[in-house]
């Protein structure tokens, strides 16, 4: 007779999720733990217990490189541990609220409330609903003015800390800039005020704020009060804490090589969004495309050297077992040693079936040889992001892209044999006419056209081209050149997607999907309800706050999914909070406005976006540092770093042209 | 042909591997146990083959898929090598490679040309706990020995949600996917029941309707069902 044993038992003990709530929810991979590499300490053996967040579900924070960074930097020091917090999905938050189940870490399953720190990731606006949702679901009070002692200390990093502004009041501190060295900061801050105050309940917030105010490129909002005029722009963001630095400039790791990619990240158990092995290779971009927002906050340029990224492939691969792995930067193709080192990858990694990519690929023909190296056999698409379809608009955005660039691209991709095309580009930038958006569709007729005349070598594909155009509305950002700029309305944006339709020869049908003309052409077209919003929240004064809270507080959540995106509940949030959003995402600003941030520094003088701003409008280029003069952006001077760059050949420091 | 031997002059040898997927592991779904334990064969550099063509994969034939949430004992998968390793070895290195609730009990050689895993399996064995209803063992005993002796066993298994979000449902005769149920024992207010259920290209048996069905054997309220059914796949055979 058969009988169960204890161990046959499906029951975990460990689990911090009651068993059939697993059993309900949707893919409850999300809320397991127990992957490889995930970091399981005693928490008493700890000083410091820092839960790191990212606003999203598990397979989209999963997919965050920077998390994964501060996670590896964190739990390196004996005196912390660093565990990772998601949000739930709708489903399992209803279930959490109907058990009552405090929000909680998922390694250890201890409550999120019991850390000492809250470390949340800011990467894009439409996650701040889900923001005050972790608060809320973790039970920290939202408002970090009604914060209690011995409550976590709520601390924002990432692009949007940069004007984190609309989400001031929620947060007791935010760190500006690259985190490697300032988490530890921190940590050695609090460690320091505990000295003094053994229990998490003693002493005051403030005394506590005031000694983490001390680490650079730390900015604690309640330090800081801002005046608003009567006609709703700020008047002036003045210092209230002696403490209180102004501007607060942004932390820069000087030489990456301190700091190597780690070895042995955490494998997730479900698919992720990016379910690969990633290597950074270089930190920065100082190519000056004047939309990017990246581009500024994570200068100056500085590169790995090959030899390091040749190794820690191979570690990465050789602790995660990955099957791919992708070399990241914000433009990979510009990084010195890569045409070498993806020699060196492919020829010791492709035998075992082991694939190399690109983020994203640079759009000359240049960036298609490496492509070629990397896809010999299989021809996924390749993806060019030209931005804008005319010349002209490409000059004042400073892409430094000519149709030629272009076409010649895609003539070497055809001829390699690709048959699939993506094509990237924005309606909506500054001074774009509706003869600029009309070059969109001429250049993907220009695009279709080299591929009819491909040619017939043994390498091209018999298929038809399969061409997609992705259509994004622009979102003026703060710290560039087109912060001063409106974006334009979601009408406007949609009347001009209906000018690419047409002029494609596409009856409009939604989607893009309608199939009369051949070769057809594919639209992609973002919400630009969603691009509106996320206009107003990167922009935004901490009145916008209320906003935010007020529309969290009537369900909105996970904004940034389309599914989940109301737009009814945000319009109801500003009514009800007597603010415009049109305010904030469609005025043109004044040359002499007070920015939000404008306390808030990335190292680039405000002097430099100017000028930018004017070259713009002359449709002047301006050339990338690494290989030009300096275009005295002045972020090496007020951060200390400079311009790293490797050897191409990926061998010492003498410089050469290994490609 | 002896078992082991290479395949067609290339040399490969296929491993038949026994291993199970117990503890959290149990709620992560077929495709992503793939992804987990072709991770680990990579981190414990074992020669596996690769599959040819434009994406080369490792040749792993992986044995009938456990339904998320459900642990299985005795789980089966074929895994070809360019070389021969001997299995106690592929076990002790899989066995290190492998997260948490994944654990190779044992490997042995099988010939290369013979059919394949989940033809020769057909059969899965399950132990189910369910909510007694407050019957005697000797009760449910009676109530699958009834269940057995019908002809038809229907059941209604959704077809997922239609366009328009109501969810259709078919109704199926599941009686010839049930092979033996027998009812082991009580204890507290729980019964354990015995199964052996098809697996078959024409239809899976599923503990879960089985112990739904033995509830309206028993008279129990069909609507509410049997609270709390937990499975275990023992086995495959």
């Amino acid at each position: 007779m058969t009988s169960l044993r204890d161990s046959d038992r499906p029951a975990d003990p460990g689990l911090p999720v009651p068993e059939e709530v697993l059993r309900r929810v949707t893919r409850p991979g999300r809320y397991l733990d127990g992957e490889l590499h995930a970091v399981h300490k005693d928490h008493r053996s700890v000083e410091v217990r820092f839960a790191l967040a990212y606003p999203d579900v598990y397979e989209v924070g999963m997919s965050n490189l920077g998390l994964g960074l501060l996670y590896h930097v964190l739990n390196a020091r004996e005196d912390t541990v660093a565990e990772r917090v998601f949000s739930p999905w709708v489903d399992m938050e209803a279930e959490m609220r109907r058990l009552g189940l405090p929000l909680f870490a998922l390694e250890s399953g201890v409550p999120v409330r019991e850390f000492d720190f809250l470390g949340v990731s800011l990467q894009y606006e439409l996650t701040y609903t889900n923001v005050l949702n972790l608060l809320d679901l973790a039970g920290i009070p939202l408002l970090a003015a009604d914060r209690a002692p011995d409550d976590p200390l709520v601390v924002g990093g990432g692009p949007c800390a940069f004007n984190p502004e609309p989400l001031a009041p929620f947060f007791d501190l935010f760190l500006l800039g690259e985190g490697e060295e300032g988490v530890g900061d921190l940590v050695e801050a609090y460690r320091e005020w505990r000295k003094t105050h053994p229990r998490r309940s003693d002493g005051d917030r403030r005394g506590l704020l005031e000694a983490l105010a001390r680490v650079p490129g730390v900015y604690v909002p309640s330090f800081y009060e801002v005046t608003y005029r009567d006609e709703g722009t700020v008047a002036r963001i003045e210092p209230t804490d002696p403490v209180a630095p102004f501007p607060v400039v942004k932390r820069v790791v000087g030489d990456l090589s301190r700091f190597p990619p780690p070895p042995a990240p955490v494998v997730p158990l479900i698919e992720t969004v990016h379910d690969r092995a990633v290597v950074e290779v270089m930190r920065g971009c100082t190519r000056g495309c004047r939309f990017c927002q990246a581009g500024v906050i994570y200068r100056p340029v500085r590169e790995r050297s090959g030899t390091e990224v040749v190794r820690a492939v191979r570690d990465i691969l050789a602790g995660t077992g990955y099957e791919e792995v992708s070399l990241a930067s914000l433009s990979t193709c510009d990084w010195g040693p890569v045409a070498h080192v993806l020699r060196e990858l492919v020829a010791e990694h492709r035998n075992r079936g082991i694939g190399v990519s690109l983020p994203s690929l640079r759009t000359d023909t240049f960036a298609v040889d490496l492509a070629s190296k990397i896809q010999e056999v299989r021809k996924t698409g390749l993806t060019f992001a030209p931005e804008a379809g005319s010349e002209r608009l490409r000059a004042v955005i400073n892409k430094g892209v000519t149709e030629e660039d272009l076409l010649s691209a895609v003539r070497a991709a055809f001829q390699a044999g690709w048959d699939r095309v993506k094509l990237y580009y924005m309606v909506g930038l500054p001074t774009e006419t509706d003869e600029d958006v009309k070059a969109i569709a001429a250049q993907a007729a220009e695009v279709q056209r080299v591929y009819r005349e491909r040619g017939t070598g043994n390498m091209v594909s018999r298929r038809p081209l399969s061409l997609t155009l992705s259509l994004a509305t622009f979102v003026p950002k703060p710290h560039t050149p087109f912060q001063w700029e409106p974006q334009v309305t979601p009408e406007e944006a949609a009347r001009r997607v209906g000018l690419v339709r047409e002029a494609l020869g596409d009856g409009g049908g939604a989607g893009g999907k309608r199939r009369r003309r051949r070769p057809r052409v594919k639209v992609d077209w973002h919400n630009p309800q969603m691009a509106r919003l996320e206009a107003v929240l990167a922009r935004g004064d901490r009145r916008v706050a209320d906003v935010v809270l007020a529309a969290w507080r009537r369900g909105a959540r996970f904004d940034g999914w389309t599914e989940h995106f109301r737009p009814d509940v945000w319009e109801e949030a500003f009514r009800v909070e007597g603010l415009d959003p049109a305010f904030y995402a469609n005025r043109r600003r004044s040359a002499d406005e007070v920015f939000p941030w404008s306390h808030l520094s990335s190292g680039v003088e405000e002097g430099f976006l100017r000028r930018e701003r004017e070259k713009a409008f002359a449709g002047e280029g301006t050339a990338d540092c690494r290989w030009s003069t300096c275009s005295g952006c002045g972020v090496c001077a007020s951060t200390g770093a400079v311009t790293l760059l490797a050897d191409r050949a990926g061998r010492g420091k003498t410089g050469g042209d290994g490609t | 042909m002896t078992a082991g031997s290479p395949v067609h002059g290339s040399p490969r040898w296929r491993l038949r591997v026994c291993f199970s997927k117990t503890g959290r592991l149990r709620f992560i779904s077929h495709l992503d146990f793939i992804r987990a334990f072709e991770r680990a064969v990579r981190r414990a550099g074992l020669p596996v083959s690769m599959s040819e063509g434009f994406s080369p994969a490792p040749r792993i034939a992986y044995g009938w898929p456990l339904p998320v949430g459900m642990a299985g004992l005795g789980e089966y998968l074929d895994m070809e090598l360019e070389r021969r390793v001997s299995p106690e070895e592929v076990a002790r290195r899989l066995n290190r490679a492998l997260p948490e609730g994944l654990t190779v009990h044992d490997a042995r050689y099988v010939t290369p040309h013979g059919p394949s895993l989940m033809s020769e399996l057909d059969t899965g064995t399950y132990l189910v706990r369910v909510s007694a209803g407050g019957r005697s063992l000797g009760e449910w005993r009676e109530a699958a020995a009834r269940l057995l002796g019908r002809d038809r066993l229907e059941v209604t298994r959704e077809r997922g949600a239609a366009g328009d979000g109501t969810v259709k449902g078919k109704v199926v005769d599941v009686r010839p996917l049930v092979r033996r149920v027998e009812a082991r024992e009580v204890a507290g207010d729980e019964v354990v029941l015995y199964m052996e259920l098809a697996l078959t290209g024409h239809g899976v048996g599923r503990p879960e309707e089985v112990a739904a069905l033995l509830w309206r054997e028993l008279g129990l309220d069909p609507g509410a069902g049997p609270r709390r059914v937990s499975a275990v796949r023992l086995g495959l055979r």
